[in-house]
């Protein structure tokens, strides 16, 4: 297997200082899960995030969301609402909320192409420009069988 | 080294996770045996990249995608194992494909997984392309 890239644009160093920047957002963002600036619960909704597989499921079951459960293969569950909302739950625990979006906001066809962005669990955009396996460090308890 | 008999969530750990948390937007048939993958971003919905497999031998996919829902789907990881020795017959048993192992330089164990979508494959050659 082999990667053909992009050529890159940047020097270096440019991409060493952009590097130490999104290393410090990550652990800015994942050592403070539920108050960082990103993603401020509503004025009085507590703590807010519910941090135990149960807490999730009743929380999003409460609210419309269904699931088929685990899957015994690769151990996520995903929880679906009608309106393409989806809060899918990975093996290792780690939670990842996305909701459907057009790629075109000003493009209303009915078969306008559409793709899943990510959110924080109440529903907030995660800030662009940020791609690949980044954590928001919201985390339950991994998939044993 | 890939232990079959485990649970795939176990074994999928030796593997090596090429892209994570992205939009599963197309799957062709190029070719016979060759196939792609291409992937949008879940920030903008840009296009991310592109998995070419070539010489697919074996495809196993599963979903519990509703009913006139369409592509893309997201999907948490993508993984990639080049297989040698005792594990490239394993891979092959395991996928239950029919016939004896085909001749090859190389094989690849690719999985894509998602909380609605599970794909798994071994083909030959893979190119990762960034657009």
């Amino acid at each position: 297997m082999w990667f053909k890239n992009k050529p890159q644009k940047n020097s270096n160093f440019c991409n060493g200082i952009a590097q130490i920047c999104i290393i410090i957002f990550k652990l800015n963002i994942s050592s403070q899960p539920h108050s960082n600036i990103y993603n401020t619960p509503p004025e009085g909704a507590g703590s807010g995030y519910p941090t135990t597989r149960a807490e999730i499921h009743q929380d999003l079951t409460s609210r419309g969301y269904t699931t088929s459960g685990p899957s015994s293969i690769e151990g996520n569950v995903v929880y679906k609402d009608p309106n393409g909302a989806r809060v899918t739950i990975k093996s290792t625990g780690e939670v990842i909320p996305t909701i459907r979006l057009p790629k075109n906001p000003a493009n209303t066809s009915w078969n306008r192409p559409m793709y899943n962005q990510r959110t924080f669990y109440d529903g907030t955009i995660i800030p662009g420009g940020i791609e690949g396996s980044h954590s928001i460090g919201h985390f339950v308890v991994p998939f044993k069988k | 080294m890939l232990d079959f008999s485990l649970m795939p969530y176990e074994w999928q750990r030796d593997m090596e996770i090429i892209m994570s948390n992205v939009n599963l937007n197309s799957i062709e048939f190029l070719s016979a045996k060759n196939m792609s993958f291409s992937f949008l971003n879940s920030y903008n919905g840009d296009f991310y990249k592109k998995i070419l497999c070539h010489n697919v031998w074996r495809l196993s996919e599963g979903n519990i995608i509703d009913e006139g829902e369409e592509f893309p789907t997201f999907v948490c990881d993508i993984r990639v194992k080049k297989l040698k020795n005792v594990e490239i017959k394993a891979a092959f048993d395991y996928l239950k494909y029919g016939w004896d192992v085909p001749v090859s330089n190389e094989y690849n164990l690719v999985c894509i997984d998602g909380g609605e979508i599970s794909i798994d494959l071994i083909c030959g050659k893979i190119e990762v392309l960034d657009m």
